[in-house]
């Protein structure tokens, strides 16, 4: 009942409606940010006919999207394409009625069009339409004799030195149908305002594109293909892929190989009276991802979650930092307590060609692998102990009948001796060989579950001392080629007998792990419901205290966000394992910033210590420091940050410190200290952030819920603001 | 092998003759474990007994912390490789020198307390609160408050014991998380009653009830602790299936969930028990075959309630015995030699019942340092105290020892260095061979001023013989 959902106010309605308008524009150069967008419009002013061109089109087809309540991801991609075909033909067509029934035949042509390729693309291969429907649209609408440009535009008519700058800059001008320098300025300032990588990309995209084209047909008119070449660049180098060395150089070959497509079409199109528009760009961007999709390495393709380079530099990072390589197959430890790599991934013994992606596990102490003589099987630590399921799936195929070796011998007859397949999720199948015999408790065709006890370590097969093989292989064919993969949620002995808490990890031979434990308190002290609302009071530098507050919010794609009343959010997963944040966008709030950095990666395990590298930019520099930054780190900057974490008996609370290290240059680290306070009932409930003398605090003082329909809201107080200070301030033991 | 033979030869020597005999040339096993009359102790993790004794005195404990800390981690491990969550105690009534408890509390063992003083030494020795568990039958006001404040552990004996941990409770405002301590017969072990609820008589459901109504306390965990020297695995297995199955049924009926399942001590040492037949050897288990008679049930056991989406229970255990007892040598010397009426030979040695003991219920393995000429005979082995009880041994073949000969005992390490006596004797040096080869004492040989340091006289008891005063004034 509190929070009404009353209809937004006409004004605001107007400022949305306005928002998505320039958003749309934006998306051509593939950013939403208003601001972008308002530069790009601004550029198709250039040409007040193809501007104007541009609008009815939109407004037709958004009059078509809405009538016919298209998805949402076609009207997005509808609005684009109806642009350009709307920006070309008020460019080349004379004002004229029929002229404008044209207009709305092909922008109609343009939607319908969008609507029939998205799913199909998407299906065969994830592949994006980028602006092909409108280029499909354009050569069946384009009148069989087009309108030359206007020549003289809005723009005042400034003598560009011909060369390379100038076409380049007439080139972007033409993504809007405004080849005009002025106008490629101002595009080329909405793409650096949107993101410089991108920007650096459509300038050396271009550049490739102009070599291939001086080298293979000199001459030729530059602008009109030009774009093709920045956009290619710019859709395989940072949209579609996270940022990189071997991105890059498919991001240039793209935009080279756009060249000579825009050549060809150029001599096939002509004699029909048709241009090649976009298809260059369009076909040059779907022959590399299609191809890169088979790449193993090299490019890490984002095609169902396009975003800004910077934003996948940074999510590659954290996904670095805490998931290890992609593409892994997730596994938990298939064993309880520490146990010890006997042979890694490409082992000297027998991990190598087909099966080099196999772990092996035994357990040493003082450097033996068994107690007493070692004459007999039951004197090797390891033999007779429960054998786990790494994962969830269905069991393909047991064998359990093969005898143990005696300690020092192999059976290479049989050589994964006893052994268990599971069909994982994704497909792959995970094997754990080697078991004892008349110890396997599952049958083929059972579903197990992660954690499972499902056989025990034994001695069968290729295996001279009981040890436990894992790996995942490809089919369910015994022995069929591995595939890498790591194990998660991990407890790894350090230099010094310390544990150090790893989200995955691939342990390598002689490195001793043991999977962590989920401690009940902190999973249900770090939950976050959908719809909770955290009431926060913050201060800066001990001056007065005001509030702040936050609540849980689920995405449509069912994300879960943790986003402050300022707009700023961050997403989070809640795994029972870890709690993780990521992604945070909106506008600038320092205190949902010090929050993700004082618990942005918590493990809700046994654990004490562990690392994270969240994004600098939620580090609270000084403005200096974050020109410095954004000079000097394009793809943005990242944090060195250890956490620590021990539980206060006297304050009844764990706290959870951490070191944030930000290399500003070799040799300059700045550093944030970061101490989280929480407590089993409430939560995080006081957080302090400390660099250089400058404090920032944050302190809960209610939690609440969000009203349901036939749930009404509530909201409590948890804590008096005394009661947090005594928290603070006891100076208690460290436990 | 060589070894034997040489010393075979010098029987020959006419130096020293010795009237002929002849003996056997066994030592296999027999129905009564190996022959052992001819082993010997000579080092201790490779120092030498003799130069211990030449540098600390006689008798000595000797304590090696190498076989300490291996014993703790491989009932550590034991258990850690066959359940997810597992917290290793450590018994302090079984030896709470501070050099033992502090080795295991670095092995990530906690503490495991029965009284108030206990719980103070733990505390002492850094032992934060909430690494503490406090059983006993005998926790006063003062020490429940103590242990309530500083997140120990706390096992609830008696209702009596509840109603006053529940007053404390709510004067600290808090809501103690607390267990239960439940007896109930097994199958296999005698079941140790006086401690806590009985399960057959429905006082245990009925307490884990009492508890689930109150605001200021809230049931987190079950223990049990079956006896002490527990030989047969079959019974552990037997309390984990009882444990459990009580545990459902009070998370049923009280909507608790409980966090921890205690399963007590009790595993037995490589000691040999008096009046039992097989020999340790045989008999006593290891810690993996505990283990897996432990985790096994406890699997079965917590199956459903996993199913049900609970995370499985934390397993508590409290292992004294088991980790301390041969990693602690005794080592005395001959004192005097006689002959029995019976015919026997009688040794007395310079160390009895009042520091070992446990002699009343093992026949504890005994060595001599150097292996003595001459046939092994049956011999008493008796302490220095003038009591009849203080025997060492009953009865030991050993051939005839001479005065100042060195005996290893072993193992001793569980509950003599608590229950020893200060008798007649002054109780000697403890020292500790390191795992770096160093030597250190870590419990120094009482004198006079450690025994009448607590004593005072009265004034008017000032003097034994006033009378003799005056006369000499």
């Amino acid at each position: 009942m509190q929070t009404s959902e009353l209809s937004p106010s006409f004004p605001a309605r107007l400022a949305e409606q306005l928002r998505d308008f320039l958003s749309g524009y934006g998306a051509v150069v593939f950013t939403v940010r208003p601001a972008v967008g308002a530069l790009c419009f601004a550029a198709t002013w250039a040409f007040p006919s193809a501007a104007l061109g541009g609008m009815i089109a939109i407004a037709i087809s958004a009059l078509l999207s809405r009538s016919f309540v298209l998805p949402e991801e076609i009207r997005r991609a509808a609005f684009v394409n109806a642009l350009l075909t709307g920006l070309a033909l008020g460019a080349f067509q004379p004002v004229s009625w029929p002229g404008l029934v044209g207009l709305g035949l092909a922008a109609a042509t343009t939607v319908w069009l969008t609507a029939a390729l998205v799913p199909l693309f998407w299906r065969n291969g994830e592949l994006p339409v980028l602006s092909l429907p409108f280029t499909l649209a354009l050569w069946l609408w384009l009148p069989a004799l087009p309108a030359s440009l206007p020549a003289i535009g809005m723009l005042p008519r400034t003598e560009f030195a011909p060369g390379m700058m100038a076409d380049f800059l007439t080139s972007l001008g033409w993504i809007f149908f405004s080849p005009h320098p002025w106008a490629g300025i101002m595009v080329f300032a909405a793409l650096a305002l949107a993101s410089r990588w991108l920007a650096w990309l459509a300038a050396s995209g271009f550049a490739a594109g102009y070599i291939v084209l001086a080298l293979w047909a000199p001459g030729v008119e530059v602008p009109p293909l030009g774009f093709n070449f920045a956009l290619a660049a710019m859709a395989v180098g940072g949209i579609y892929a996270a940022p990189g060395m071997g991105t890059f150089l498919l991001a240039l070959f793209a935009a080279a190989l756009a060249a000579p497509i825009g050549l060809t079409l150029s001599y096939w199109l002509r004699p029909i009276g048709l241009f090649p528009l976009s298809a260059p760009f369009v076909a040059a961007t779907l022959i590399v991802l299609a191809g890169a999709r088979m790449a193993a390495r090299g490019i890490n393709l984002s095609l169902a979650q396009p975003a800004l380079p910077e934003q996948h530099a940074e999510a590659m990072r954290l996904e670095a930092a805490r998931l290890g390589p992609r593409g892994c197959v997730p596994l938990s430890a298939p064993f309880l307590g520490e146990w010890q790599v006997y042979q890694g991934f490409d082992g000297e013994h027998t991990h190598r060609g087909p099966w080099r992606y196999g772990l092996d596990f035994f357990i040493v102490e003082d450097g033996r692998s068994f107690s007493g003589e070692g004459r007999a099987l039951a004197d090797y630590h390891a033999f007779g102990l429960p054998v786990l399921a790494p994962a969830a799936g269905e069991v393909m195929a047991v064998r359990d009948g093969i005898a143990d070796n005696a300690p020092g011998e192999v059976n290479t007859r049989e050589n994964w001796g006893n052994y268990i397949l599971i069909r994982l999720p994704g497909g792959a199948c995970a094997l754990l060989a080697h078991l004892r015999q008349g110890s396997v408790t599952v049958a083929q065709g059972v579903w197990v579950k992660a954690g499972e006890v499902v056989a025990a370590c034994g001695n069968s097969g290729r295996s001279p001392q009981p040890h436990l093989h894992l790996h995942v292989q490809d089919g369910r064919a015994l022995g069929s080629p591995t595939r890498p993969f790591q194990l998660v949620n991990l407890l790894l002995r350090e230099q010094g007998g310390v544990t150090d808490w790893r989200p995955a990890y691939l342990p390598a031979q002689g490195e001793r792990v043991a999977p962590a434990h989920p401690e009940p308190a902190l999973v249900q002290a770090l939950a976050l419901p959908a719809g909770r609302r955290l009431y926060f009071e913050t201060r800066a530098n001990g001056g007065p205290w005001s509030e702040w507050e936050a609540e849980v919010k689920i995405t449509l794609a069912g994300q879960t966000r943790l986003t402050a009343t300022s707009g700023a959010s961050a997403a989070f997963v809640h795994t029972g394992a870890m709690l993780a944040f990521f992604d945070r966008s909106g506008p600038a709030d320092p205190w949902l910033d010090l929050l993700l950095l004082a618990v942005g990666l918590t493990p809700m395990t046994n654990t004490r210590h562990w690392r994270d590298a969240p994004p600098a930019r939620l580090f609270p520099a000084r403005p200096a420091m974050r020109g410095w930054l954004w000079l000097t780190r394009p793809l943005g900057a990242f944090l060195d940050s250890t956490y620590r974490r021990t539980w206060h008996e006297t304050s009844a609370a764990w706290r959870q410190s951490a070191i944030h290290l930000l290399a500003s240059a070799p040799g300059w680290q700045t550093r944030l200290e970061t101490i989280a306070v929480i407590m089993p009932e409430a939560g995080l409930v006081h957080a302090t952030a400390k660099t250089g003398g400058r404090l920032w605090e944050i302190r809960l003082v209610a939690i609440g819920q969000s009203a349901d329909e036939g749930i009404p809201a509530w909201k409590n107080a948890i804590l008096s603001p005394n009661n947090i200070e005594k928290l603070i301030n006891h100076t208690g033991e460290n436990t | 092998m060589n070894k034997s033979k040489s010393k075979l030869y010098s029987l020959t020597d006419p130096k020293h003759w010795i009237a002929p005999t002849i003996r056997l040339h066994g030592g296999g096993l027999n129905k009564f474990g190996a022959a052992r009359h001819h082993l010997t102790t000579e080092k201790i993790d490779g120092v030498p007994v003799a130069e211990l004794v030449s540098r600390f005195g006689s008798p000595l404990f000797v304590i090696s912390e190498k076989r300490l800390r291996e014993n703790a981690r491989r009932l550590k491990r034991a258990f850690a490789t066959r359940w997810p969550q597992v917290i290793n105690a450590w018994s302090y009534k079984t030896n709470y020198l501070g050099a033992v408890c502090n080795t295991l509390h670095q092995e990530g063992y906690w503490a495991e307390v029965v009284s108030a003083f206990e719980y103070e030494k733990a505390r002492l020795l850094g032992v934060p609160g909430n690494r503490i568990i406090f059983n006993g039958p005998c926790k006063l006001r003062a020490a429940l408050r103590q242990a309530a404040e500083e997140g120990a552990r706390i096992h609830l004996d008696s209702l009596d014991e509840l109603y006053l941990l529940e007053e404390v409770a709510r004067e600290l405002g808090k809501i103690v998380p607390v267990a239960m301590r439940l007896n109930f017969d097994t199958g296999y072990t005698d079941p140790w009653s006086r401690f806590g609820f009985n399960l057959e008589t429905g006082q245990a459901l009925d307490c884990a009830r009492r508890i689930g109504a109150s605001s200021h306390l809230r049931l987190a965990g079950l223990h049990t602790h079956l006896g002490t020297f527990v030989t047969d695995t079959r019974a552990y297995a037997a309390a984990v299936r009882i444990l459990t199955a009580f545990m459902d049924t009070v998370e049923e009926q009280t909507g608790t969930v409980i966090e921890y399942l205690d399963l007590g001590g009790g595993f037995a040492s490589k000691n040999a028990m008096q009046g039992v037949y097989l020999p340790p050897e045989q008999l006593v288990p290891s810690a993996e075959q505990y283990a897996e008679a432990v985790c096994d049930a406890l699997m079965a056991g917590t199956r459903e309630r996993e199913a049900r989406g609970l995370t499985r229970p934390t397993l508590i255990l409290e292992t004294g015995r088991a980790v301390v007892d041969d990693a602690v040598s005794l080592v005395a010397s001959v004192v005097a030699n006689k002959r029995l009426p019976d015919g026997r030979r009688g040794t007395v040695l310079d160390a009895g019942v009042n520091l070992m003991f446990t002699a009343f219920w093992y026949n504890h393995d005994v060595r001599p340092v150097r292996r003595p000429d001459g046939i092994a005979e049956e011999t008493v082995l008796y302490g220095p105290m003038c009591m009849n009880i203080d025997v060492m041994r009953q009865s030991i073949q050993i051939p005839p020892l001479s005065v100042g000969d060195l005996l290893v005992f072993n193992p001793v390490g569980a509950y003599n260095n608590t229950q020893w006596l200060q008798f007649i004797e002054y109780r000697p040096n403890v020292a500790m061979v390191l795992e770096n080869g160093k030597v250190e004492v870590v419990r120094v040989r009482e004198d006079l001023a450690v025994v009448i340091g607590q004593e005072r006289l009265p004034p008017s008891l000032s003097l034994p013989f006033p009378e003799e005063r005056d006369a000499n004034v």
